[in-house]
Formats: structure tokens, C-alpha cells, sequence
């Protein structure tokens, strides 16, 4: 009896100094995770710059004819036509518009990127016979004098990103009859994006 | 009586040389146990242990982010623009955009991911398996997707492709206890300009076994 003790005591203990020899925490398998990270600034803003304005203006319509006063983008001299028998007379100069602009601003570091603008839409002149049927814009990039179709985007590239870049807009304005004197105003609505 | 007595003390001479030998056996199984001795037995029995030490650990270890760095990020209309990091140099290049804009705005470098294996020391040449997860939502982007991820592995140049979610691929570990480094790369999907600006982050596992 003492003998078989002995002897499992024996056991015990060989099996005690085995379990404390044999490492610990085996993992066959381990895993990991991989994170991604990307950081965007997509934000563009828009600013509303100098309003378009064609000046003062004489006009008179005869014989059914729709004259027009083209204000360029490019430049602030007007050009006119269809006024074979009717009176377009710039009263401050054939130079004296002003052509409107907004500026649009990316992101510091976007230099030379190309984005859209799309005329929406023209609020019209109320209450005259004088209508606004054409825009055009202009940039530093895009120099050309270019027709805006409405819902149809063009080019503006803006040259240095976090520097408001200055987009310029003319217009036409067409009459129908002799208008009534007085101001007159309305708007092109323009979106930025890409 | 002398005949008795001299029966009763050869008996209890016996007894002393029986206990004795008892004795005398215990103490050379205690000495068989320590020193190994031999007993002088017809027969006997004993247990020997056998003794293994198991090292199968592996240890994963994320190391660097996969960081595609700082993007003016501009999708136009039904284009899907794309950002993919190159697993070998963690460039990243654009594509697809037409009228889309994918502009960096930071000369910060980019970095692809990395995670190192690990096996015991000793553990040389040995082939794990390696599988990714699926990859998680951009956080604050759910413009971006990551599209596809490739890895390439250290310690082993033609281990190197297209890492398709739940599918294994082999990853050679040369030398245990130094580990192999794991690279990643992917491309990221843009279907529109994100709302928010700032930074998202997605993650996916890559599991190593046997």
C-alpha cells in the first residue's frame, strides 16, 4: 500500500514537473486587421462676384424686328444687331458693360482642375419686352468667349486650389417691342461641380 | 519449550527480514525514481512520461495603415472613378475619370498595409494559409468602396495578386520567430462626391492557419 502511494505520489509529481514544462497560449491560427484610410476634400464654393450690367440704353423697336445687345464675357463692349429699322443706342458708351462673375474655390492643393458649370436656368426681366435668350462664359483658362447652353455643362478649370478662381459670364438680351423705361434685372443660375 | 522458543525467534527473525525487505524495496523504488537504479526484481512495472513541447503559435500583427493619403475627390454623373494603391510601392494612381476629378492635394507619400506572421523560432520555410474577410464600410463614405485588395508577400516574391475575400491563398513564412511582412494594396471605387469631407477609414481581417 505505502509502495502503490509512493508511486502515485511519484506520478503526480513527474506529471505536475511535465505540465509546467510544456508552453503555454498555442495558437494555430491568428488573424489581424488591415485598416484603409483615405481623406477627401471635395467641397466646392461658389461666390457671387459683380453683377452683369449693360448700362442705359435707348431703345426702339419698329417692324417686328427683335433686336439684340450682345454683352461678351471677355470684354465690356457691346456688340449689337437685327436692328435694321430699330434704335439700339448705348447711352454710357459702346464699352460701359460689365460683365458679371462669380468665383468658385477648390480645395488648397486641386491646382489646375477642371470642373463643370452648367447654366440651370435665366431668370428672365419681368414685365418688359426685353428678354435675356443667351449666356456665354469666360475663364483665365478658357479665354474664348463661350455660349452656356442651359442643363449642359462646360469646362472651368481653376488654376489654384484654395484661390477663389473668377469664372465670367455676358449674356444677349433680345427685344420684342419698345420697352418701357426703367431698370430692368435678372439672373442666370449658375452650379459648379464636377 | 527451547524448541518453542527458538521457534518463536527464527519466526520473528523472518518478520524483521520480511519488514526489512520491505523497506529495503521502497527504498530502492524511491532511489529507481531519482537515480534510475535497478531493482533486482523478477519483475516490474513503471509509467514513462513522454514529453513534447508544441510550438504551433502564429502571431499576425497589424503593422502599417494602407493609407491612400489626401484626395480632392469629384465624381461626375454614372462615372465610377477609381483610386488603386500599388501593393508593391503604395502608390496610388486615378483612373476612370473622364469628368470626374481625382487630384491628390498633398506630396504626403502613401503607404500600402502591411502585416507581419510570425512563427516559433525554428520554424523555417514553413507554408501557412492566408484568407481576408470581407472589408468594411468607409466610415462617413459610403461613396467608396474598396473594390478589390491585393497582397504580396515578403518572403516570397511570386506569392503576389488578388486577394479575393474568403478564398486562401499561401503565404511562406522562411524564417520563424523574424516573420514574413504581408503587403496590401487595393483599389478604392468612388460612385459619388462624397458628402463629407475628412477622413474614412474601412478595415478587413486576413487570417493565418495551417
Amino acid at each position: 500500500m505505502n509502495f502503490k502511494t509512493f508511486k502515485t505520489l511519484a506520478a503526480i509529481g513527474t506529471a505536475a514537473v511535465a505540465l509546467s514544462v510544456m508552453p503555454i497560449a498555442v495558437n494555430a491560427a491568428d488573424n489581424a486587421d488591415v485598416t484603409a484610410s483615405l481623406t477627401t476634400h471635395s467641397s466646392i464654393t461658389a461666390a457671387n462676384g459683380t453683377d452683369m450690367d449693360f448700362g442705359r440704353w435707348l431703345v426702339i423697336v419698329r417692324s417686328s424686328e427683335t433686336p439684340t445687345i450682345t454683352l461678351p464675357s471677355t470684354s465690356g463692349t457691346y456688340v449689337t444687331g437685327g436692328a435694321t429699322n430699330s434704335t439700339l443706342v448705348p447711352l454710357d458708351g459702346v464699352n460701359a458693360g460689365v460683365p458679371g462673375t462669380a468665383t468658385v474655390t477648390l480645395p488648397t492643393g486641386a491646382n489646375n482642375t477642371a470642373i463643370q458649370v452648367t447654366l440651370d436656368s435665366i431668370t428672365d426681366f419681368a414685365g418688359a419686352a426685353l428678354d435675356i435668350t443667351a449666356a456665354s462664359y469666360s475663364t483665365a483658362t478658357e479665354t474664348t468667349d463661350t455660349a452656356l447652353t442651359i442643363g449642359t455643362g462646360a469646362i472651368v478649370t481653376t488654376v489654384t486650389g484654395g484661390t477663389p478662381e473668377t469664372v465670367s459670364f455676358g449674356a444677349t438680351v433680345t427685344a420684342s417691342a419698345t420697352p418701357t423705361d426703367g431698370s430692368y434685372s435678372g439672373a442666370l443660375n449658375i452650379t459648379f461641380d464636377y | 519449550m527451547r524448541d518453542a522458543i527458538q521457534q518463536q525467534g527464527i519466526q520473528e527473525i523472518i518478520m524483521n527480514f520480511r519488514t526489512l525487505k520491505t523497506l529495503a524495496l521502497l527504498g530502492s523504488a524511491a532511489l529507481a525514481l531519482g537515480l534510475s537504479y535497478g531493482i533486482s526484481k523478477a519483475a516490474d512495472s513503471e509509467t514513462v512520461e513522454v514529453l513534447m513541447d508544441i510550438e504551433s503559435g502564429i502571431t499576425a500583427t497589424a503593422g502599417t495603415t494602407m493609407d491612400f493619403g489626401d484626395w480632392l475627390v469629384g465624381v461626375h454623373t454614372a462615372e465610377t472613378p477609381t483610386l488603386t494603391m500599388a501593393v508593391s510601392t503604395g502608390n496610388v494612381t486615378a483612373g476612370g475619370t473622364t469628368l470626374s476629378r481625382l487630384v491628390k492635394l498633398t506630396g504626403a507619400a502613401t503607404t500600402a498595409g502591411t502585416v507581419v506572421v510570425t512563427l516559433p523560432a525554428g520554424a523555417d520555410g514553413v507554408t501557412l494559409q492566408m484568407q481576408r474577410g470581407t472589408v468594411s464600410a468607409f466610415s462617413g463614405a459610403t461613396e467608396f468602396t474598396m473594390t478589390s485588395v491585393t497582397y504580396a508577400n515578403s518572403d516570397n516574391v511570386a506569392q503576389t495578386g488578388t486577394l479575393a475575400a474568403a478564398t486562401p491563398v499561401p503565404i511562406d513564412v522562411d524564417i520563424g520567430a523574424t516573420g514574413a511582412t504581408v503587403s496590401f494594396g487595393g483599389v478604392i471605387t468612388a460612385t459619388a462626391t462624397p458628402a463629407t469631407d475628412g477622413a474614412h477609414t474601412a478595415t478587413f481581417n486576413v487570417a493565418f492557419a495551417y
